[in-house]
């Protein structure tokens, strides 16, 4: 189709800003992550464990406050994996994100949901389902998301 | 539901990326045209027009507002679905059930080459405990995949059969976007994206434009002796968060499935079906639609592909069109399925035609990994 030599371009670029209320669920769980701690939500009706805090039961359709909020271990169980290899740019800056990277999907020691995060490791041979992970949290912590900055992979013999 | 909505005509472009010379309004405008061409109408013989599509894509709010002068509702009754395409053709046949409108346009567009589909597609996330952290539909396909294959001992080989068959299809489909033949070593050696994924098992971003009329019983063969009837119909949605969901199994899928099933009196999907087009995200994403559409036993998608059930003249072909992996216009792929059934009942798919096809399935899909699912089964005269 295109006649490329005739391209006419008009350029703009739009900041967009919003002001999110993160809510007082999200609030707590990224004050507890500035103490090292997971946070997640327990529903008071069938107890099933939320990882991140809802503020709904799906399955009971009641409400869950930072009252039904409850701390999760740092270590967990990797049901999945993927190694990301290809670039696109970080929302976060607006620059390159460095590939290639790990990928997890896992489920923290108390909790019923999986959660996803990145895993320290690029080889996915090195990867196996089943295998222990642990939250890497950074010395100086701000509460906030990169308080992690990556989960690890346990060896066995550490367990 | 017998014989109350009818699909009188279809309209589609040629799909591509990077078609510079067309804006939006442009390229709907094309196949509403073709449309009123085709069937003999003016915009006069229109009730009301049904759009899908998606304001990230399309880089403005509302997007619909901008293209009432291409779809013909300047002052007329007009609505839009904020996502696929499949769902603004549930809302358009509720339009005809309802009897206030004799006929409605459906139409479904999208230039999604012109987007950064990471960034459009990662801001699916929420922006307080996700997005932050790079997903986007590759790196969740690619988690999704390596549990699915995990669980059931699918093989990559498996995958790559799925793009092999579509690619294959797509060479008879005069719309399609890649018309070329890729082989399973093609597939294989092609540079991994997401493990297992890769970049051959993730379809390309396309550009294009689809319209159809529906109307209903009173008026279906005053535009074609041929038109086709919705004779099932169901939606289910899963979880917001991947973590939330069952991520080995398309459980939402199989909801829908079940309800439409019923709906249209299909006991056997693979013997009382014709011919299924599917919205396939991904290679390994087909098989598992095969598991929640009930072709085939949980964890036998890949035994499925391997049995060449599938293909153009198995018993149950799916996506004989190429499906989404040989053209993926974001949003229209719903309606893009709807509209290649249509032309499979209508006995009008020429090159790509599964022979005296009189029951077919469309499945669209909105969302990460098969969050949003709209199942429609259809039949011809
Ligand atoms: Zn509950």
């Amino acid at each position: 189709m295109g006649k490329k030599e005739k391209e006419f371009q008009i350029k703009w670029k739009t900041d967009l800003p919003y002001r999110y209320s993160i809510g007082k669920l999200a609030v707590k769980y990224f004050e507890e992550l500035k103490n090292k701690k997971i946070m997640g939500s327990k529903c008071p009706k069938c107890d099933k464990r939320y990882m991140p805090p809802r503020a709904v039961c799906a399955n009971c359709f009641i409400e869950m406050t930072v009252e039904d909020m409850i701390e999760f271990s740092p270590k967990g169980t990797l049901v999945g994996f993927t190694v990301v290899n290809y670039p696109f740019i970080d929302p976060n800056t607006g620059g390159m994100r460095p590939f290639p990277y790990g990928y997890g999907i896992f489920k923290l020691d108390g909790a019923d949901t999986y959660m996803m995060h990145f895993v320290d490791e690029t080889d996915h041979t090195k990867f196996k389902i089943g295998q222990r992970v642990e939250a890497v949290f950074k010395e100086k912590t701000e509460g906030d998301i990169y308080d992690i900055p990556y989960f690890r992979l346990i060896k066995e013999e550490e367990e | 539901m017998d014989k109350e909505v009818a699909i009188v005509g279809c309209t589609q472009t040629k799909y591509e990326a990077d078609k510079i010379d067309l804006t939006i309004s442009e390229l709907v405008f094309e196949v509403v045209k073709k449309l009123h061409n085709d069937l003999g109408i003016t915009n006069d013989d229109v009730g009301c027009v049904i759009s899908g599509s998606n304001d990230f894509n399309d880089g403005r709010t509302i997007a619909n507002m901008a293209i009432q002068d291409a779809v013909g509702s300047v002052r007329k009754s007009e609505s839009r679905v904020s996502g696929d395409g499949a769902f603004a053709y549930v809302y358009g046949a509720m339009r005809i059930l309802s009897g206030e409108y004799d006929t409605v346009l459906v139409v479904s567009h999208s230039k999604c080459s012109e987007g950064d589909q990471f960034l459009i597609n990662n801001s699916i996330f929420d922006p307080y405990y996700q997005r932050h952290l790079g997903l986007d539909q590759i790196s969740s396909a690619g988690l999704m995949a390596n549990m699915y294959m995990s669980k059931y001992g699918v093989s990559e080989e498996q995958a790559a059969k799925v793009v092999v068959k579509n690619r294959k299809n797509a060479i008879n489909n005069p719309h399609a976007h890649l018309q070329k033949e890729v082989s399973m070593d093609e597939v294989l050696s092609s540079p991994m994206l997401a493990y297992p994924l890769k970049e051959l098992d993730f379809p390309p971003y396309s550009d294009g434009a689809v319209a159809m009329l529906l109307t209903n019983k009173e008026k279906a063969k005053r535009f074609t002796n041929t038109p086709v009837w919705l004779k099932g119909y169901a939606s289910c949605t899963d979880a917001y968060y991947l973590g939330h969901r069952t991520m080995t199994d398309l459980i939402g899928l199989e909801f829908a499935a079940k309800e439409a099933y019923k709906m249209a009196k299909i006991k056997d999907p693979v013997r009382d079906l014709d011919v299924a087009e599917v919205f396939e995200a991904f290679s390994t994403h087909e098989l598992m639609i095969y598991e929640a559409l009930d072709f085939c036993d949980k964890g036998e998608g890949g035994k499925f592909i391997d049995s060449g059930e599938t293909n153009i003249n198995g018993t149950i072909p799916v996506n004989p069109s190429g499906g989404v992996l040989s053209s993926n216009v974001a949003m229209a792929n719903g309606l893009i399925r709807v509209a290649e059934i249509t032309s499979q009942l209508m006995g009008a798919a020429e090159d790509h035609q599964i022979p005296n096809a009189k029951t077919g399935l469309a499945y669209g899909m909105n969302g990460i990994c098969s969050q949003g699912n709209c199942v429609l089964i259809f039949g011809g005269e």
